[in-house]
């Protein structure tokens, strides 16, 4: 398949713009044990949505699923109408959660690199926040704490100016006052008619900044809906709700 | 893309090469001075260079072995392939940008040797290398075409022995634990495997026929001594060219479609 080919494998036919992203029976299994069966989803844009559910529960499975970094055993995933391409990761900012830079580059190459390959790279901004944080842009990763490198890595994530966002576990493992700034990071950030896929266990540190949540459990979705609607139905918190769903 | 993809992995990997090329060339440089300057010698200062030179040279064969597998193997199939897989860039790219500069080290380093074991052994013969003089073509348009087929098929071989590495890596990555054992054990078993089938194919290739290599040149006509030349150098790139490009496409395959990032 040629590069101009592969920026469009799978475009729909039409003009009706398509969902942001869109899953139909989408399933991921890992030897004989199913990590996601038989998801729906559809994710439209302008939307910050909180991808719910304990450790173990498909959310990883479904974000690396949505950036190409492994393949459905079965259904489809599309972003934009497109099965994940050269042209869909153009318009995807993924943030693993682990660090999944080159530790022995220094900030200002990481900077430059992100340059380099995406064209929506907004360097002044990233620059800018860098500064914020006091770290020299002549450090290199490896040099910094841990919760310094997760920073530099949602700077550069967030310094995108995409279409989606999926944030793996952003506030997991940093302590409460690094998971203000992470969330501050995110909302001062993010393009206004982009939507943010953001997966956590912690939802008592999102549920104010979250329109719509999806609960996963055991692999399937258990729930999709707004968060205003839920509150409201179920007379709970997001939290309090989260808890009664995966009680042990 | 793929020039940005490139550069950066050159300037990854020259952070292991550069020092040990300057080392090397350094201490092959003052042996060769030492040798040329002194009229008896010094013995102990000459050996002690040697002794340098040989762990060196050995150190640049580890160096150049482990980089080749390691770049692809954790920046692609590790935790940074969770960024180079993200990156707007074709499977095609991701592989070219590790093989590319993979293959320069690889030769880098050969000729290195070479030219570091020239200056060890006999500082004129280096010098020899620039009197152009000196330089005798005497070939026919027959000895370019052997020369340059050669040439030609041994850097297409040396890029397969690369592509075989990765297309082991490939296939391992798919396993969801110990890939890179699995990785290992599907080099080892396929080199196996592929071993015991050259030795078959020689073996009934010698017993179906007395001198297969002229049967072969029987079975497609090529009577004159230039048209057999013609189709040895054509069988010998052709050959090179397939063994890269079946682990290419197996590779490419195994990345575009069953790409399994843990």
């Amino acid at each position: 398949m040629t590069e101009q080919e592969n920026l469009t494998a799978g475009a729909p036919a039409g003009d009706q713009a398509p969902p942001l992203l869109q899953a139909r029976r989408l399933s991921k299994n890992f030897g004989s044990k199913a990590a996601l069966h038989d998801v729906d989803i559809e994710l439209p844009r302008g939307r910050i949505v909180g991808l719910l559910g304990p450790n173990g529960s498909g959310k990883t499975t479904l974000l690396k699923l949505a950036c190409g970094l492994i393949t459905p055993s079965a259904g489809e995933l599309r972003i934009n109408g497109m099965q994940p391409c050269v042209a869909t990761k153009n318009a995807v900012a993924y943030l693993p959660d682990k660090c999944y830079l080159n530790d022995w580059m220094r900030v200002q190459d990481l900077i430059q690199m992100f340059g380099d390959f995406y064209t929506d790279f907004d360097a002044a901004r990233a620059r800018q926040l860098v500064q914020d944080l006091q770290i020299s842009e002549r450090a290199r990763l490896k040099t910094l704490s841990k919760g310094n490198q997760e920073k530099i890595q949602l700077i550069l994530v967030m310094c995108r100016r995409a279409e989606l966002y999926l944030l793996d576990e952003p506030i997991g493992g940093v302590d409460p006052a690094a998971r203000e700034y992470i969330i501050r990071t995110i909302l001062g950030n993010y393009q206004e008619n982009a939507t943010v896929l953001l997966s956590t266990h912690l939802i008592q540190d999102v549920e104010t900044i979250l329109d719509d949540v999806i609960f996963l459990r055991e692999g399937a979705v258990y729930l999709q809906s707004g968060v205003d609607t839920l509150r409201e139905q179920s007379g709970k918190s997001l939290d309090a709700l989260f808890r009664e769903v995966f009680r042990c | 893309m793929l020039g940005k993809l490139i550069a950066y992995e050159f300037r990854a990997t020259a952070r292991y090469f550069l020092p040990i090329y300057a080392a090397l060339l350094l201490v092959s440089l003052l042996s060769g001075l030492l040798d040329a300057s002194s009229q008896y010698g010094m013995p102990l200062m000459q050996a002690i260079l040697v002794f340098s030179y040989t762990l060196l040279a050995l150190a640049l064969g580890v160096i150049t072995l482990v980089v080749i597998i390691t770049r692809f193997y954790r920046n692609l199939l590790g935790q940074e392939g969770y960024l180079m897989f993200t990156l707007p860039v074709t499977v095609d790219q991701n592989i070219l940008a590790k093989l590319l500069p993979a293959f320069v080290w690889l030769v880098g380093s050969i000729l290195l040797l070479c030219l570091c074991m020239v200056l060890l052994i006999d500082w004129q013969l280096f010098l020899d290398l620039f009197d152009v003089s000196a330089w005798q073509l005497q070939m026919g348009w027959q000895g370019v075409l052997g020369a340059v087929s050669v040439l030609l098929g041994l850097i297409l071989l040396m890029l397969a022995q690369i592509l075989f590495a990765y297309m082991c890596m490939a296939i391992g990555q798919r396993f969801n634990v110990h890939k890179f054992i699995a990785s290992v054990a599907i080099y080892l078993g396929l080199s196996l495997v592929l071993q015991i089938g050259l030795i078959l194919t020689i073996t009934i290739a010698g017993t179906v026929a007395r001198d297969p290599l002229a049967w072969l040149m029987t079975c497609f006509l090529a009577t004159s001594e230039n048209m057999q030349l013609i189709l040895f150098c054509l069988f010998w790139v052709g050959g090179a060219f397939l063994c890269c490009l079946v682990p290419y496409l197996i590779t490419r395959m195994q990345l575009k479609n069953h790409l399994n990032l843990a």
